[in-house]
């Protein structure tokens, strides 16, 4: 049977997987609001609205509905594309996460992308025993035993403080940066032909990105180091060896492919969790990005824009992990051959099963 | 009966100034758990241009690590300690640089291991592998067709887990050779196939070294394949060389007493199986003495001295040394051979049947294929008489274990019946069962957990434990220790006696010594045997040593395909196998010499075009490989043809009625 036709179902079975988290993540939050005191009217209109003002804007934002209902409506329009109004902004909030997530995919992307190239360094240098890993561990190690906020404190205290090398908050330090197409400012600098964007843009992500990926690297590298340890004294790797090839491409070519399926699982949850580490970094460094407009949608009970950013994140932690999957199907024929047999018989094999969270 | 050991080496090797390899007054220490131990103790070793030295000992004797000394890849992770010299085409290993290391692997040196499943990378195609010692398609596809490998083409473009065992442990000689190397490694490299894949590979091996000139340290526990295959043996024991010198001279005279004890502890085709199997009469576990001769706590001829001085290396002949203060036999050493056991011919057709299976079938759902399911079984019948014990012989994937699991109730089969004529449930050894006990329970914790599900007093318990530890033979020591510090033997042993402690009236064997040393399956087999007669338990016992079936069962039943396609008195069988399957089967065992003209002794050249050993789909199941196959062979299955009331073989050439 054909690779298209098992990749399509494995794409189907994903985006079955992605509907199911959102119907639950946003039951879960409607029941939340339903039980929780907040008055999100009271908030919008000030301290001096009248009753009949507060319950003419309830009636306007339709809570005057039983929660039920209101969830309903909430559906409908999500599947219109409409995720409500913001209480506190007073816009779509669709359009205020168009504003504030291309900010946090940036810090996100380049916290994974660091997270990985120091995970793999980490792990196939201890692995390899090459001189001088010692130090890298020691460091690395001690900066993931590090609170993640005090490390990024730590890094602004000593690079901005003391040696004024980087900039302490924001996201950039020029004005009027290009506004398109990609919202990555690294990459928008270049698309435009405006270098000194990306440089600056990269100076501002630095500091942030290192506290955040510090953690997940040394997770990452950890794992690996044990399944390339475990690689090292296979047979097939003793065979390489005896090939006469180089130390490098014995532990590259040879164990790392091997070892990446647990590293990999390793680098989707650490995904997942950092988008936690984000919404706390991006407080620190004032980045604004959608932990930042969380931070300020939560006092004023602002929930379509907190179901907002949940559903985000959600179908965020799907695709990651989507990835990641198929990364090591590709990693590993033997799994390609395996899964692609048990599509046919509609039994899903190891993790690959579309309710994995 | 040592005569049926040796062969004379295929070619004769020019010794002298074409040396190849040199180790000279080799020590090892190795590192593990912080721990420093000596592993080889000042090895001696010459290998010649074209000479295969085979390296024999027990398991843990320190072979591999030899092995891996030569190719300089003692794992960093032991931070090896090496002194005295190892020199390959002159250059000494232990002090060139990483560099010079690496590239005398890439152009003189390779290696070929035990396990074809897990040497080659799982993740790359074969040729992407094949790169890595030829840049030239021209030479990896030669050196493809070198190891009959049929479509080399299609093979490179495969990955390994796409390709049979065989075919594995084939492309990796294939890989081994490309790069025509001086020397080399081959770590067990046909532990792990079938006896007719075994014969397939070694007659390759000896193929090579005459085209190439190729030299080859063969590392085996089995002396059968060594007399096959060597020109040289080295015996080993805990890192120390015991003996050395050309192998027929050896494997027929042997001068040391730990060597005499390797050859006579050898189950052939000869054994008289009204005798017990010989075992050393001392202590099997009594460990090395690290100062003396390692033997010295098993040998008949130890002197005080040995148990304090290593011997110096004497002469026996010209390129054949000894180390040993004693070698002359002493009388005791002659063999202990109990006559105890039942004749073949005596067995009791009339005793009760204990156990019935009629017309088993089994498929199993398939995940590849569409279609469905795969027969694994078809049509096998077995009526088991009290006290009396079958063989199941064939192939791996021919079904045994199935049918084994089967009768065990531990699988359910598709169709046909099973009789049980007795409450007892038949109990199962496994290969591997010494190895699965908890680690952390006492011998006597693992016996009474056995006996739980009866309704005993405490001492009534206590007591069915000691008698079952007599009956294995288990000392009180024993009992109170716990299962990780027990031999590999005594683990088997505690194995066997959980299974017999509530005695079934059939006890299966799943290759219950395979996983076990020379020295320890005598031991294994004849408490088996003793059990099976004290207690008249049935015994089915799955093997793929023919020499052990013949001598443990009154009856073999040959596999093939999921039928049974042979099936007769043990002695019968291998004396004079009717179908085709069986005789390839016999005639595949290493050192074991059927046909007694010189030219057969020499050119018995195992078919290794044979299809990859695939069996045909329709028709006979052997088609693809019998010698003797004709047209009908290829479209009909051939059915049971018997010859006599108890024995049948299904093969059209087989002449003889139905039953
Ligand atoms: N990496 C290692 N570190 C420390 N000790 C080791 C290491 N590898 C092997 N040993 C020890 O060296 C001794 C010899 O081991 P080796 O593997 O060479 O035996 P062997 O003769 O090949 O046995 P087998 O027939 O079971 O393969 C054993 O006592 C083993 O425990
Ligand atoms: S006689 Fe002594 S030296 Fe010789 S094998 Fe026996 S114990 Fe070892
Ligand atoms: S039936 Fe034919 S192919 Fe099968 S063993 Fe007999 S002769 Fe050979
Ligand atoms: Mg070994």
């Amino acid at each position: 049977m054909s690779g298209s036709f098992f990749f399509i179902k494995f794409i189907l079975r994903r985006i079955a997987a992605a509907v199911v988290i959102v119907l639950g993540l946003t039951a879960v939050l409607f029941f939340l609001q339903s039980i929780s005191h907040s008055n999100p009217v009271h908030a919008m209109l000030g301290a001096g609205a009248t009753p009949s003002a507060i319950a003419a804007e309830k009636v306007k934002l339709g809570l005057d509905h039983p929660v039920f209902v209101q969830y309903f409506n909430y559906l409908y329009g999500l599947i219109h594309g409409n995720l409500g109004m913001s209480y506190r902004t007073r816009r779509p909030v669709a359009s205020d996460l168009a504003t504030y997530l291309p900010a946090t995919l940036e810090l996100a992307f380049y916290s994974l992308l660091l997270a990985v190239v120091l995970g793999l360094l980490l792990g196939v240098l201890s692995a390899g025993e090459f001189r001088g890993t010692g130090v890298l561990r020691a460091i690395l190690i001690a900066g993931a035993s590090t609170p993640q906020f005090l490390l990024a404190i730590g890094g602004l205290l000593i690079f901005y403080g003391k040696l004024n090398l980087l900039p302490a908050t924001g996201r950039i330090g020029i004005a009027n940066p290009p506004s398109g197409p990609t919202g990555f400012y690294t990459i928008d600098g270049i698309l435009n032909g405006n270098f000194g964007v990306t440089i600056d843009a990269f100076k501002y992500l630095l500091l942030p990105s290192f506290s955040v990926a510090i953690g997940p690297a040394v997770s990452i590298g950890r794992v690996l180091r044990g399944s390339l340890i475990e690689a090292i004294s296979l047979y097939f790797v003793k065979t390489a060896n005896s090939k006469g090839l180089s130390r490098v491409r014995v532990l590259t070519v040879h164990a790392l492919r091997n070892s990446l399926g647990p590293a990999l699982s390793m680098t989707g949850l650490q995904a997942g969790l950092m988008f936690a580490g984000v919404v706390v970094i991006e407080d620190v460094f004032a980045w604004p990005g959608i932990g930042y407009y969380t931070a300020q949608s939560i006092p004023s009970g602002d929930f379509p824009a907190i179901a907002g950013v949940t559903l985000v994140l959600g179908v965020g932690y799907v695709i990651i992990n989507t990835i990641v999957d198929l990364a090591q199907l590709f990693a590993d024929p033997r799994l390609r051959h395996l899964e692609m047999a048990n599509v046919k018989t509609k039994k899903p094999l190891l993790g690959l099963s579309a309710n994995q969270g | 009966m040592e005569d049926t050991l040796v062969s004379p080496p295929d070619i004769q090797i020019a010794r002298g100034n074409n040396e190849i390899a040199s180790v000279v007054g080799l020590n090892v220490w190795l590192r593990r758990a912080r721990q420093e131990s000596h592993i080889l103790k000042d090895v001696d070793l010459k290998i010649g241009k074209g000479e295969i030295v085979a390296l024999v000992g027990e398991s843990g004797s320190g072979k591999s690590v030899l092995g891996m000394t030569l190719l300089g890849l003692l794992p960093k992770s032991s931070r090896p300690r090496i002194e005295g010299e190892v020199s390959i085409l002159g250059s000494k290993i232990t002090s060139i640089s990483q560099k010079e290391l690496q590239g005398l692997r890439r152009h003189s040196l390779s290696a070929i291991f035990q396990d074809p499943m897990s040497s080659l990378n799982p993740s790359m195609k074969i040729a992407s592998q094949m790169k890595e010692v030829t840049k030239e398609l021209d030479r990896a596809l030669f050196a493809l067709r070198q190891v009959a490998i049929k479509e080399p083409e299609s093979v490179l473009g495969r990955y390994p887990f796409e390709l049979s065992g065989g075919q594995r442990q084939r492309v990796m000689i294939a890989m081994a050779l490309a790069k025509e190397p001086a020397l080399i490694v081959a770590d067990e490299p046909t532990t792990a196939l079938d006896v007719s894949v075994q014969a397939q590979i070694l007659y390759l091996i000896k193929q090579l070294r005459a085209d190439f000139g190729t030299g080859f340290l063969f590392v085996t526990h089995d002396l059968g394949v060594a007399a096959e295959i060597a020109d040289t043996v080295v015996v080993l024991l805990a890192g120390r060389v015991l003996e050395k010198g050309p192998t027929k001279e050896i494997l027929s005279f042997p001068a040391h007493p730990y060597t005499k004890e390797l050859i006579a502890s050898r189950l052939t085709m000869d054994q008289d199986q009204s005798l017990r199997l010989r075992t050393n009469p001392k202590d099997q576990f009594a460990g090395f003495s690290s100062d003396g001769c390692p033997y010295a706590n098993r040998c008949e001829n130890a002197l005080d001295l040995c148990l304090v001085e290593f011997p110096g290396v004497s002469m026996v002949q010209d390129n054949w040394t000894i180390a040993c203060h004693n070698p002359s036999p002493s009388p005791k050493a002659v063999a202990v051979e109990i006559k105890t056991m039942e004749r073949r011919s005596d067995l009791d057709w009339n005793k009760k049947v204990v156990l019935e299976a009629i017309a088993i079938e089994k498929s199993f759902q398939s995940r590849t294929s569409r279609s469905g399911s795969r027969q694994v079984l078809t049509n096998v019948d077995l009526t088991l008489h009290q006290g009396e014990v079958v063989s199941l012989v064939g192939e791996s994937g021919s079904g045994k274990s199935t049918f084994l699991r089967i009768l065990a109730g531990l699988e359910k089969e598709s169709s046909g019946t099973i009789i049980r004529h007795d409450d007892t449930m038949p109990k199962m050894v496994f290969q591997d069962s010494g190895s699965s006990l908890t680690p952390w329970l006492s011998v006597r914790e693992l016996l009474k957990e056995a006996l739980s599900s009866k309704t005993l007093s405490k001492a009534e318990i206590a007591k069915e434990v000691e008698d079952v530890a007599a009956k294995v033979d288990l000392s009180t020591q024993v009992l109170n220790s716990r299962a990780a510090s027990l031999s590999g033997g005594q683990r088997q042993r505690v194995a066997i006696a959980r299974c017999v402690i509530s005695p079934p009236s059939v006890l299966l064997c799943d290759e219950p010594t395979s996983a076990l040393d020379a020295s320890l399956v005598a031991g294994a087999l004849n408490l088996l045997l003793s059990l099976s007669e004290s207690l008249e338990m049935a015994m089915v016992f799955v093997t793929h040593d023919l020499a052990v079936a013949r001598y443990v069962s009154s009856r073999i039943m040959v596999m093939l395909g999921g039928r049974v396609v042979e099936s007769g008195d043990s002695n019968e069988v291998c004396s004079n196998p009717l179908h085709p399957y069986t005789r390839m089967l016999l005639d595949s065992l290493p050192g074991e010499r059927r046909g007694n003209s010189p030219q057969e002794a020499l050119g018995r050249q195992p078919d290794i075009s044979g299809v990859d050993n695939e069996l045909s789909a329709v028709g006979c199941a052997f088609a693809n490989r019998c010698p003797n196959a004709i047209e009908i062979c290829r479209t009909t299955t051939p059915v049971a043809t018997y010859i006599s009331s108890n024995r049948y073989a299904a093969c059209h050439l087989v002449k003889g009625g139905t039953k």
